[in-house]
This record gives structure tokens, C-alpha cells and sequence, in this order.
């Protein structure tokens, strides 16, 4: 073993050490590493319901602060909570048959590139849409690139050429959200 | 340490050469190899590129003709057997007949200079040999033939037709255009059995990368002449594996892309194969002997450069003209001067082009037939002029010559008291591949082939200086101490010899 491996081997055992007490004191940086990734998930399934309010949740936020007040009141013979309740104008439930979200109505297969398939790139690509009324993209965000823009491009290609049904409330279309992933892979 | 480290690359190289050897299996010469796919996905797709190209041409050494990059996979031949596509050899991993029926690889080996790859598919056994041939247009083997022969080993009859793709890849340029014949296509074409012998595709006549060249007709080398030619960007041809979109006119752009991708389809109808038959179809596609001379008017002319007096087709020549001067060419036009001893058969020895625009080309065919049988070397020329550009002229030479005979010599043994084998020994000198000869002896009286014999004996492809031995088992009704026979030589595009032999036992 020459002296340059010798040091070599020190200093690989040093790092060693040193990254395993780090790992050892402190625990908590795990969790913390995923807050980015959760926020995100969350932030795709809250949309849809700022398009389409659901009226039960907003019920439910209303009695938290009534229900604080009403110790204050009840020596005055206030109107009880439920009073209340009725008086808020409530909100429009939607139809059962309502398209809950845009649906895709014509499906385009991707067109693999030719370039990608010399190189043999594979990957998974993960877009939102939004969907007008008219079944029309009117934005496209990439969620998830495969690594390689040209075979994002080739799926963006192949959504911009698919039919959409829009999303309904109440028999009424309106704008929305729809997540589609692909993934080019070869079988070889 | 060191030592461990390196032992361990040693090993690690080892297996990946061995690893990368079974990829694919390749002939190569100092003109061209061709690769065939030799994994469990696009088995026996074939690609080919040049080693050192053409000699004259510097710049097309190691050049790819058609793609091959990983492995092949782009180019595919597909059989339409009673009217449903079979894609030939292994399952499709790419966009190319992807998703398409195969049958099963049963079967691929080197076998005598060739790669021969053989698909089972139901009840038909189609096998595809590719091999290095001798370019009649350049007289050196920088040609790859490919040929596919289907055995119907059914009972019944079935419809068999073919399509081969080629990905057509010319150095850096995958989107080449097409000559063939007359015509420059630009732009998607199908062409309806166009009387042409073959097509090129080049990207400049004053400095080629590659030139490729694909045979349509030739009687020497057996090529089938397709029913039609279709020449459609590679997307295109890659999603359909028979049919296609057809819009004429289209521009190349790949399918579902934006770049330009040039691709060729050659098709076969479906003819009836009987129960027992075979039905061949072979193509070829290789470098494209294209004398050049740069100048302000760049000139190609291309010919075979040797003709078999015996051949009665008349022996096409295109002549290529690109104006590369820098500005555009005013009545310009071709003249090609004929050699003593032929004659033109089709075209006109001047015609005149007028307005040649900056880098435009054009194509004229002329064809030519001996006037009389005659060993010799003949020479071209080609000569452009024009009012605003420089003259230039280009040669070619053709040399017309008696095509190659194979010897024989014949033996006899006797087997047992009345079965005795006869053994021809036959023998090509010639540094030709001599295709479909066919071998039968004539008996005479008191000798009969024995009950389990064929008298017919193929060579369907008889690689140059080259030996090959057929036998045949007799039957005497008597014991036969020597006797006479005739050997009876078929050769594809010759005719039929008869040579008489004597035998005795034991000796020729």
C-alpha cells in the first residue's frame, strides 16, 4: 500500500465517521426534507375545489366562531346558532351528474422521437392542465419532467392534439384542472 | 493496489467486448460492414455503413447508409400473408413495427460469408441471408444483398407479399432526397413500376459525404423488381408497417416531428405460394458508383462497369448535373459522347436543360446496347456546358466482358453392389458470386437416381473463387465399372450448359 492510499484511506474512514454522527444528532432534518413535496401534492387536489367550492365545508368553518360567542350571548336570549346558520346564504350544491373534472374525450398516443430512441432516453413526464369551458387547454404546467425536453415536448405535442370535455357545475361548464402523465419507455 | 485495480478492468473489459460481441452479428470488408441485430429485441434488422467507403471519395469513410445506432432497429421488412402484416424477425422494443405481429427467431449464424437469420410463422419458414456482393456499378463488393425466400410447408396455399423499409441514413443526413432515374424527389412519391434499374441518394455532387445506391432490377444478381416504390418520410413508415398515409406531395418531416427523415419502401404484391413453394424477393443496397468531377458544373455519371456480352438488356446510364457555381447557369446543357461499338437505345446523346439555378440538380437517362458481342473497354463521356459557367466534363469506362464459367470435374464411387454416388466438384474462378445455378445429371441407360434422390441441385449463391460439391445417388441394374453422363448446368441470366463427362469408378 503506497502512502497515497493510506491517506486516501483516513480521510474516506474521517467523512465516514463524521456522517454518521450528523445523521446520529439529528434526526428531525428526514421529515423536515419532505414539507416541500407535501405542500406541492396538496396544492394540485386543493385547486379543483376553489373552481367548484364544496358549500358543506364552508358550513363547517362558519360554526367555530359562533360557538366561541355563544357563552356571551346566551344571558341576552340571543337567537340560538342554528339561527344563524339559516340566515347565511347557503351555497349551490352541484348536480350528481356533473363532470367532477375535465375528462379527456379523444386520446392521442405520444409520438415517441426518433432522436430519443437513438439514445434510448426513457422517463416519465407529469402535466396539469387547465381545461377551459370549451374543452380547450388554456394553460399547461409540467409537474414532473422526464430529463430530456425533447420527449416533454413530444407529450405536450400529443395533449394539444387530444379532445377535452370540460368540467361541469350545476350542467354549467367551467374551467378546470386535469393531472396527466405519460411515461416513454423501452421495452428492451 | 494498483495491480488488483487494473486485474479488475481486465476482467470488467472482457466481459463487456464479449458482452458487445453478441449485439449483432456483422460482415464487414474494406468497403462496408453490415450489421444484423443480434438481440432478444429487433432480431435480424440489418443496418449498414461504410468501413472505407468508396477509394475516390475521402470523406466517406465509417459513414452510416442506413441507421444503426444503437443497435438496428429502424429499418424492417414486413410480409403481408393472407392479408395480415407479420413483421419479420424478432419483437419490435422501438417506434419502428412496434406492436406488430413476428413470428419466432428459430434461428441466426454466419454461415459462409453470410448472416442468415430464418423466422418460423405458423406454417411458413421465411429466412432472410444478407451478404457482401460485388457492385456491378463499381466492380468491388460494397453492395449488400438481401434476400428473403418464404417455404410454404402448409398444405394449402397462402398470399404472400413483402415490404422492406429502409431507413435511409447518408452520413449525417437523414434526410437525403431520392434520384431514381429521371426524377429527383423532393417530396412524398410513390412510383408504380417505374422501369428504372436502380436509385440513389447523395447529398452534393461536389463534395459527397456518401453516395448510396439501391439496385431495383438487375438479372445478374437476381434482384426482384418491386411493384412499386414508395418514398415517405421515415414516421411515417415506422407507424405503418404495410399501408401507410399517402398524401403526395408531403414534404419529408418525420411523422408527429419537425425534422426532415428520408425513408424508402419497396413493395411486393401478394402472390399465391403453393403448399412445397418458395417465393424469393431480393433487393440490394450498398455504395453507388457515381464517377464525379467538381467544377462550376458539377458532373456525375454513373454505369455499370462491366457488361456480359451476352446480356441483352440495355446497360442504363445517369448523368448528373449540379449547378455549384455560385450563381445561376444559362443554357445549359449535356451531351454525352457513346463509345464506337454501341448504341443508344433510349434518351437523346444531347439535350438541353436551359436554366440551371444555384445548387439545383438534374438527371438525365440514357441507355445503351452493344452493337455486336465483343470482349473490351469502352469510355464515356459526359460534358456539360453552359453560357455563364466554366465547361466540364467527366468519364466512365465500361468494359464489356464473357461472363465467368464455373468448372467441373465429376467422380464415382460405388456405395454397394448397385447404388453408386457421383460427386461434382464445381469450381467459380471468377471473382463473381455467381446466384441460382442449378445442377442435374442425365443418366444413361442402366443407371437411375435412386429412389430418395432430387436431380435437381441448387447453388443459389456461389461466393467467388470458391469450390462447392453436390452429390447424387444411383441406382445400376447392373454393376457399372465406368460409363458416360451429362452434367447439366442452369445459370440464372446465362442460359443452360450440357458438358458430357466420362467416369469410371473411383476417377473422373
Amino acid at each position: 500500500m503506497t502512502p497515497l492510499d493510506r491517506t486516501a484511506f483516513v480521510i474516506t474512514a474521517i467523512v465516514h465517521a463524521l456522517v454518521a454522527l450528523f445523521i446520529a444528532l439529528y434526526p428531525p432534518i428526514a421529515p423536515a426534507l419532505d414539507l416541500p413535496q407535501q405542500t406541492l401534492t396538496a396544492s394540485w387536489h386543493h385547486e379543483p375545489e376553489t373552481i367548484r367550492p364544496a358549500p358543506k365545508k364552508a358550513v363547517q368553518k362558519q360554526p367555530k366562531p359562533l360557538a366561541a360567542a355563544a357563552p356571551k350571548a346566551a344571558p341576552s336570549d340571543t337567537p340560538a346558532p342554528a339561527s344563524v346558520t339559516e340566515s347565511m346564504p347557503v351555497e349551490p350544491q352541484p348536480f350528481e351528474t356533473d363532470r367532477k373534472q375535465p375528462d379527456v374525450q379523444t386520446a392521442v398516443t405520444p409520438v415517441y422521437p426518433k432522436r430519443a430512441l437513438i439514445n434510448n432516453w426513457e422517463g416519465r413526464v407529469r402535466v396539469e392542465l387547465r381545461i377551459g369551458t370549451g374543452g380547450q387547454i388554456t394553460n399547461i404546467k409540467i409537474l414532473q419532467s422526464s430529463g430530456f425536453p425533447e420527449l416533454d415536448t413530444a407529450y405536450i405535442n400529443s395533449l394539444k392534439q387530444q379532445q377535452y370535455l370540460p368540467q361541469e357545475f350545476r350542467g354549467n361548464a367551467v374551467e378546470g384542472i386535469l393531472e396527466q402523465d405519460y411515461t416513454f419507455s423501452l421495452d428492451e | 493496489m494498483k495491480y488488483p485495480i487494473r486485474l479488475c478492468l481486465i476482467i470488467f473489459s472482457f466481459f463487456t467486448a464479449g458482452a458487445c460481441a453478441t449485439n449483432t452479428l456483422f460482415l464487414e470488408n474494406e468497403f462496408l460492414r453490415v450489421d444484423v441485430n443480434n438481440r432478444a429485441y429487433n432480431t435480424g434488422r440489418f443496418s449498414i455503413q461504410t468501413t472505407q467507403g468508396n477509394p475516390a471519395t475521402p470523406l466517406d469513410d465509417n459513414q452510416p447508409l442506413s441507421l444503426g445506432k444503437p443497435y438496428p432497429w429502424s429499418s424492417y421488412t414486413t410480409f403481408l400473408i393472407d392479408g395480415s402484416p407479420i413483421v419479420f424477425g424478432g419483437t419490435a422494443s422501438k417506434r419502428a413495427g412496434k406492436n406488430s405481429v413476428v413470428g419466432t427467431v428459430t434461428r441466426q449464424e454466419l454461415v459462409d460469408g453470410a448472416i442468415e437469420t430464418t423466422v418460423q410463422y405458423n406454417t411458413l419458414t421465411i429466412t432472410q441471408t444478407i451478404q457482401l456482393v460485388r457492385n456491378p456499378s463499381t466492380l468491388v463488393k460494397d453492395l449488400v444483398l438481401i434476400d428473403y425466400t418464404v417455404h410454404n410447408t402448409d398444405t394449402n396455399p397462402h398470399a404472400i407479399g413483402a415490404r422492406i423499409m429502409i431507413d435511409t441514413w447518408l452520413g449525417s443526413n437523414d434526410a437525403a432526397p431520392f434520384r431514381v432515374g429521371e426524377l429527383a424527389i423532393q417530396s412524398e412519391s410513390i412510383l408504380d413500376n417505374h422501369p428504372v434499374d436502380y436509385w440513389q441518394t447523395f447529398d452534393s455532387l461536389s463534395q459527397p459525404t456518401v453516395i448510396a445506391q439501391g439496385l431495383l432490377r438487375n438479372p445478374r444478381l437476381r434482384i426482384t423488381p418491386p411493384d412499386r416504390t414508395a418514398y415517405v418520410n421515415w414516421g411515417t413508415l415506422a407507424d405503418s408497417v404495410w399501408d401507410f398515409n399517402y398524401i403526395e406531395g408531403r414534404s419529408f418531416i418525420r411523422s408527429g416531428e419537425s425534422d426532415p427523415d428520408t425513408a424508402l419502401a419497396m413493395y411486393w404484391d401478394p402472390i399465391s405460394v403453393p403448399p412445397n413453394g418458395t417465393h424469393t424477393i431480393r433487393t440490394a443496397y450498398g455504395l453507388g458508383g457515381v464517377t464525379l468531377s467538381p467544377g462550376a458544373l458539377s458532373l456525375g455519371l454513373t454505369a455499370p462497369a462491366e457488361h456480359y456480352f451476352t446480356d441483352t438488356d440495355p446497360i442504363p446510364v445517369v448523368a448528373y448535373v449540379q449547378n455549384t457555381g455560385g450563381f445561376d447557369s444559362s443554357d445549359t446543357a449535356l451531351s454525352l459522347h457513346i463509345p464506337d461499338g454501341f448504341k443508344l437505345v433510349s434518351g437523346t446523346a444531347t439535350q438541353s436543360i436551359g436554366w440551371l439555378p444555384v445548387n439545383e440538380t438534374r438527371q438525365i437517362v440514357f441507355k445503351l446496347q452493344p452493337l455486336q458481342p465483343g470482349k473490351g473497354r469502352h469510355t464515356l463521356a459526359l460534358h456539360a456546358t453552359s453560357s455563364t459557367l466554366p465547361s466540364n466534363t467527366t468519364e466512365r469506362t465500361i468494359t464489356t466482358i464473357a461472363p465467368p464459367t464455373p468448372t467441373h470435374t465429376l467422380t464415382m464411387e460405388q456405395l454397394s453392389q448397385k447404388y453408386y454416388k457421383i460427386t461434382a466438384t464445381i469450381t467459380n474462378p471468377s471473382p463473381h458470386v455467381l446466384l441460382d445455378l442449378t445442377y442435374q445429371l442425365q443418366l444413361p441407360d442402366g443407371l437411375q437416381l435412386a429412389w430418395f434422390e432430387s436431380n435437381e441441385k441448387p447453388i443459389l449463391a456461389f461466393p467467388d473463387t470458391s469450390q462447392e460439391t453436390l452429390s447424387w445417388v444411383v441406382h445400376g441394374s447392373h454393376h457399372i465399372s465406368d460409363t458416360q453422363l451429362t452434367l447439366v448446368e442452369s445459370y440464372a441470366g446465362i442460359g443452360t450448359q450440357e458438358y458430357l463427362h466420362s467416369l469410371a469408378l473411383g476417377i473422373d
